[in-house]
């Protein structure tokens, strides 16, 4: 299994990585460098930007800058609907629209 | 940290005042850290300075009445001594002064281009380079030009990045301040002349995307119709995706060091990317 976390901003791209567990809060896989520890256990960069009690770091930060990005400007065009889902777990869809 | 602290690249752009040429990621993010923390360390250094250079001048017009104080009372060597002594100590403060606020750089400016890449590093060709070329030097004799009596503007192109894209698009990021000084000279009632100075500060940033090849562009992004504006250029049968956004800062007395944050420009270029045909993705 391949690590689901969206990297960059301007053009994301998935992580590609080897997944070794899952999200406690989104259930997304990733990979270790994706994985920040916190009171309930592994999140992902953006479950463990939202809830406090996480570490953080340049990937949680860059988790919380993508999603204001999203939130102010939308996901209009090029940005696909799991772009944003990506750094808001609760808009999180099965199907990708521009995944096959 | 100190001029000799730095790594080469960054002690040539402290002393040159300017960054050009072409860079991987983390020898950017590195010389860009470097600068920031030199110029921080340049600017305690300024206000340090100023604060010795006022208490030298009040010491160097006490010893000045004190001279005369004791050459009345035949004190005559004593009294020039101390003041030599303290106009001595004033023209070295002065010089100090003058040489570190020489070598301070803008800060606001560095920060926005550090906190433009840092955010935008994941989006980067690994195999690219970042090609960049930033004057630091500020407001300079060169740049100031004469609009009319007793006001002057400075064209300040300062800043020019280009970033290659991991999907193969190119990120243009310009940004050009204009500095429009100007003096009010007023003439009181008993024949005294009054002079005040206002500095206003208007910042462009261009930033564009080029496509690798001929694309058929998406639905035109959202903008400010008051700040911004957005067009398309065709350049070599490729059309550009094209977006302008004004910043206005006004100050009284010193010109503005206030500049547009690295995050309404990384906006400027997320809207950009926003256009580009799904295909790409």
């Amino acid at each position: 299994m391949t690590c689901q976390w969206q990297t960059g901003l301007l053009s994301p791209e998935p992580c590609g990585g080897l997944a070794l567990g899952s999200c406690g809060s989104c259930g997304q896989s990733i990979c270790m460098i994706h994985s920040s520890m916190g009171p309930s256990g592994t999140a992902c960069p953006q479950c463990a930007n939202m809830q406090p009690g996480y570490e953080q770091n340049e990937e949680t930060e860059m988790a919380g800058a993508r999603g204001s990005y999203y939130q102010q400007y939308g996901t209009s065009g090029y940005f696909s609907k799991n772009d944003e889902s990506s750094v808001n777990p609760k808009k999180r869809e099965k199907n990708d629209d521009f995944e096959t | 940290m100190e001029l000799a602290q730095l790594c080469p690249a960054a002690q040539n752009a402290a002393l040159a005042k300017s960054i050009t040429g072409e860079w991987d990621y983390p020898g950017f993010d590195q010389l860009l850290k470097e600068l920031i923390a030199f110029d921080q360390t340049m600017d305690a250094r300024v206000r340090r300075n100023l604060r010795w250079m006022v208490i030298s001048i009040i010491l160097c017009v006490i010893a000045f009445i004190t001279m005369f104080i004791l050459i009345g009372e035949d004190y005559l060597y004593s009294g020039i001594a101390a003041f030599v002594g303290a106009l001595a100590n004033m023209i070295r403060c002065i010089q100090l002064w003058r040489k570190s606020k020489k070598l301070a750089l803008p800060e606001a400016s560095l920060e926005m281009v550090h906190g433009l890449i840092r955010l935008l590093r994941q989006d980067l060709d690994p195999k690219a380079k970042i090609t960049a070329t930033i004057d630091l030097s500020g407001l300079t004799d060169k740049k100031k030009q004469s609009i009319k009596p007793m006001q002057w503007a400075y064209l300040d192109p300062w800043c020019s990045i280009r970033l290659k894209l991991r999907d193969g698009y190119v990120a243009l990021v310009r940004q050009t301040d204009t500095f429009i000084e100007t003096t009010k000279t007023k003439k009181g009632a008993r024949g005294k002349t009054k002079s005040k100075t206002k500095w206003k500060k208007q910042c462009r940033v261009t930033a564009r995307i080029i496509p690798p090849a001929p694309v058929v562009w998406g639905a035109p992004p959202q903008v400010d119709r008051v700040w911004e504006r957005h067009k398309m250029v065709t350049k070599n049968d490729v059309s550009v995706a094209v977006l302008d956004r004004w910043w206005a800062f006004k100050q009284p007395t010193d010109a503005p060091t206030k500049s547009p944050a690295a995050r309404d420009i990384i906006g400027m270029l997320f809207r950009l990317c926003a256009m580009r045909p799904k295909e790409a993705k």
